[in-house]
């Protein structure tokens, strides 16, 4: 039985990621992808989930490289059928913060940078108290933790779920999503007609996605929201 | 070897884990001014608009404490002690130059280095907020540099003339003392060295923010630990739960808050707070850390105790660098 959960989410730190980054300056633009939820929600490579990943894959404290292995953590929660759709924010405020390294020397030398590396910056980032909404749709029921973490400083935010009663299938329908989705994980089981583009990595999303396919039909307090069906998480060849 | 009579040894690991095992320690610390520090960037203290209280519907403006810019200081004084007693050499680990990667410090803070890796901080630290508003916890000084005179006009100092007043004054805005930033410092997987490492720093450390300056004296009241299987209340939770037990006119006056006020509602909303968390924990708030902080603060004050947790924590650094981190390769 496919159980679909409206998950909110409160900042109570400002978030940081760079969706952007212009010369010194990183910008945070106010969605959360929906790769970034799955770890943030804690479903990738956990026992409870049976999402575990082969030893090469492990997520670790010590990382030797930074390369995102998306494809082999992700296909777990497709094996389980658990998929998280991108958040919108419901209402959000930024910041600009300015952070650079610490040192700890009483004499430093100025030197000539060796390495491209930035040593200061500025951050825009989400203010504390904005708040994003996203779902979670699984075959199973699925227990969330109250407190999450998110971003590039793991930012702690509280996630509330509802789980939705009465969602209707439809299938083969022409219908309209106003929430970010991610192109991959519909274009393979849908038509998409129209979108608007979000740029971000690693993949960008869309909004206002005009499609045609199966679909869930779910009526909340304010107003009627379609979902596509069947959303799997898919990378290219 | 157990280091604690305390605790039980069923809240540590034997051994560093090389992945996440879900065990947790919070370290429920309030964090007290007692000079004037400068959190600020760009010129400007370091302030956020959020609720009130958690009852509260209102918005106010509160200073806060960056989450980096209250881990590195404690990091740096952990460092020290390292240095102090010969267990890290300041030529093989630099902080933010280069990272030795099999001390403490590396292991259970973190780095990041771009060809050689990078270990996840194991210490999490979040922005903490000032319990009183922006307005009433903070004032404007103006700063000059005087001349040997004491005087801001010049007796023929240099190349001065006589009489002549200095241009070298600036204004800017302080933290005043006596402002409380309620903060919990998270540690995931903690052994008893990590855990012990990490109290100590905190119960250290006594200046945060600029260091140019001499200001920036803040006193840090463990007032508990919580161990636990996963994250609990946020930082700005607890600091609108605590306004919210706090008398209005308290909050509103220019008097700052009295200490002992203070604990007591910290404790009493972190004790409460705690009972709308549903995972599993084991709390040592308010009296019942009371015999706990007591040991720690006995083992930290000795050369033998101190001694003995460094070595312990370099020792379990060294294993986990040995077995999961390779040496680096010699250029």
């Amino acid at each position: 039985m496919t159980q679909i959960y409206r998950c909110q989410l409160e900042l109570h730190d400002s978030l940081y990621f760079a969706t952007r980054e212009i010369g010194r300056l990183y910008e945070t633009e106010p969605i959360l992808h929906n790769y970034a939820l799955c770890y943030a929600l804690g479903f990738v490579d956990n026992p409870r989930y049976q999402t575990q990943v082969n030893p090469e894959e492990e997520y670790r404290y010590f990382c030797r490289h930074q390369v995102p292995q998306y494809k082999a953590h992700l296909t777990k929660l497709n094996e389980q059928k658990i998929y998280v759709t991108p958040a919108r924010s419901l209402r959000h405020t930024a910041v600009l913060n300015t952070w650079k390294y610490a040192d700890n020397r009483y004499h430093v030398e100025m030197q000539k940078t060796q390495k491209n590396i930035p040593s200061f910056g500025r951050a825009k980032e989400i203010a504390p108290e904005s708040q994003f909404e996203f779902f979670v749709i699984s075959e199973q029921a699925i227990q969330f933790p109250q407190w999450i973490r998110l971003g590039k400083w793991m930012s702690k935010a509280k996630l509330d779920v509802n789980t939705l009663e009465n969602v209707q299938r439809h299938s083969n329908q022409t219908f309209t999503v106003s929430y970010p989705l991610n192109p991959l994980d519909v274009m393979f089981g849908h038509e998409v007609i129209q979108f608007d583009t979000i740029n971000m990595p690693p993949v960008s999303l869309i909004r206002n996605v005009k499609l045609r396919g199966n679909s869930y039909r779910m009526s909340l307090r304010d107003g009627t929201v379609y979902l596509p069906a069947n959303m799997t998480y898919q990378f290219q060849p | 070897m157990a280091l604690l009579n305390t605790l039980d040894s069923k809240f540590f690991h034997q051994q560093i884990p090389y992945k996440p095992m879900g065990k947790y320690v919070h370290f429920i610390t309030l964090r007290i001014t007692e000079s004037y520090p400068l959190f600020q960037t760009d010129g400007e203290l370091n302030k956020a608009r959020v609720r009130a209280g958690v009852n509260t519907g209102k918005t106010i403006s509160r200073l806060s404490m960056f989450k980096r810019k209250q881990s590195t200081p404690e990091r740096l004084v952990g460092r020290e002690l390292l240095r102090k007693y010969d267990l890290v050499k300041p030529e093989e680990c630099e902080y933010n130059v280069k990272f030795g990667m099999n001390n403490p410090d590396c292991i259970i803070y973190g780095f990041a280095i771009g060809d050689s890796g990078s270990e996840k901080s194991k210490v999490i630290v979040d922005t903490a907020f000032s319990i009183t508003p922006f307005d009433e916890s903070h004032e404007n000084f103006t700063l000059n540099a005087p001349y040997e005179s004491g005087t801001m006009s010049s007796k023929g100092e240099g190349d001065s003339k006589v009489g002549e007043v200095t241009s070298r004054i600036n204004q800017q805005d302080h933290i005043r003392p006596q402002v409380f930033f309620p903060s919990i410092v998270t540690l995931r997987d903690p052994t008893e060295a990590s855990f012990l490492y990490v109290f100590n720093n905190i119960l250290r450390t006594r200046h945060y923010g600029a260091q140019t300056t001499r200001t920036g004296r803040v006193r840090n009241e463990l007032l508990g630990v919580v161990f636990a299987d996963g994250e609990i209340v946020s930082n700005l939770r607890w600091t609108q739960a605590i306004y919210d037990r706090l008398p209005e006119d308290l909050l509103t006056s220019l008097d700052p808050l009295d200490e002992t006020l203070v604990r007591e509602k910290a404790i009493d909303a972190i004790e409460s707070l705690m009972t709308e968390e549903f995972i599993v924990h084991n709390d040592f708030i308010g009296e019942a850390f009371t015999p706990l902080l007591t040991e720690v603060k006995s083992l930290t004050s000795t050369e033998e105790g101190i001694m003995q947790i460094l070595q312990q924590a370099d020792q379990e650094a060294k294993e986990y660098a040995k077995a999961h981190i390779k040496a680096p390769k010699s250029k």
